[in-house]
């Protein structure tokens, strides 16, 4: 099959019952989903799970996909969802601060220098392992807006969020990214 | 303002707003270059690889889908009754009636012509097990065809679980 074939055409192959065509999504999007995994359960083995247990999900339901928005968005949706699932059964620590219960130092930070610093580190394995550390929620919507390039409204959709809560979680998210940044790098 | 460059190079604000950041950033050497490095460090955000799964992940995946496959199909061919597969029931209730039939005839007929039994056992005589002639009752014709009927119907049902098989994994 041609690397051109949509994701349309590729569910709808899988619908008529064609084995491949699971196979070639799971091949197409096995490093998203398992990414985006391991930023909301924080460990590899948990991820593994949660991105099986996603794609099974998804094939389960595939015929329930209206294209009413992109295939990705409603993917990332059952990720998300499952993680959450997983994290609630698993690990509800990680769960259990929500935004207020972690107060941004923002006096740390000194933007320029936090840029600066930003700009020259080694810039993805740093950023990689700062991600890594964001609490599940952080690390999804930062993940999911810049790595995946979804839309805020799309991140919405994923993350049941209204469009106000989803940009100030960004926010808050990119400012924790640079908090963790800044300590890193003194 | 950090806040405000971010939204506006994430592409977050109203037109109105975007026009207004325009404008001072027309006007505002500073804010130019923070937006430079705001952009740049974005590139970065976009650009982080992706974690890779281990090698078997998709072989993993698929052999599950399979599995569950594989039983969904099997719940539905036990679930939908003898609409699919009445032939092998049918088989089923003849050889049923085949080999209850000789039994019963034997239970009729007080097992005559089946065994060879001795009337009475006396306490004292050496204990010897009684014979039995199992051959009248193997050449029985009923017995005879009941087993034929019964490899007939494993036979059939191997088959049938091997085109079941054969059917999941060819999808």
């Amino acid at each position: 099959m041609s690397p051109s074939v949509s994701d349309e055409q590729i569910i709808e192959q899988a619908i008529a019952g064609r084995q491949s065509a699971y196979g070639q999504l799971v091949r197409k999007y096995e490093r998203y989903v398992f990414t985006l995994a391991l930023r909301f359960v924080k460990n590899r083995e948990d991820a593994h799970e949660v991105a099986q247990d996603s794609f099974l999900k998804a094939f389960r339901y595939l015929s329930d996909f209206r294209g009413e928005c992109k295939f990705t968005t409603w993917l990332y949706k059952i990720v998300f969802s499952v993680a959450m699932n997983h994290l609630k059964k698993n690990r509800p620590e990680l769960l259990s601060l929500d935004d207020d219960q972690k107060p941004l130092k923002i006096k740390d930070l000194g933007s320029e220098d936090a840029s600066f610093a930003l700009e020259f580190a080694e810039k993805k394995l740093e950023i990689q392992e700062a991600i890594n550390q964001l609490s599940p929620d952080d690390a999804g919507v930062i993940t999911l807006f810049y790595l995946y390039e979804q839309s805020i409204e799309e991140v919405c959709q994923v993350m049941n969020l209204t469009t106000t809560n989803a940009k100030t979680k960004l926010s808050r998210a990119r400012q924790r990214l640079k908090v963790i940044l800044s300590v890193e790098l003194t | 303002m950090e806040n405000l460059l971010w939204d506006y190079a994430d592409g977050l604000l109203s037109e109105n707003e975007a026009e207004t950041v325009r404008l001072q950033l027309l006007e505002n050497p500073t804010m130019q270059r923070q937006l430079e490095v705001i952009l740049k460090e974005k590139n970065v955000l976009m650009d982080i690889n992706l974690e890779l799964p281990n090698r078997y992940f998709t072989d993993s995946v698929m052999a599950k889908w399979t599995m569950e496959q594989y039983q969904i199909h099997q719940n539905q061919t036990v679930n939908s009754g003898p609409q699919t597969d009445w032939i092998l029931r049918a088989i089923g209730g003849l050889m049923a009636v085949f080999v209850l039939l000789p039994v019963l005839v034997a239970m009729i007929t007080g097992g005559k012509g089946y065994t060879n039994l001795p009337k009475t056992v006396e306490l004292t005589q050496k204990l010897t097990l009684p014979k039995v002639d199992y051959s009248a009752f193997f050449s029985h014709p009923f017995v005879y065809y009941a087993f034929i009927f019964g490899l007939v119907y494993l036979g059939l049902q191997m088959f049938d679980k091997y085109l079941q098989q054969r059917f999941v994994l060819s999808r």
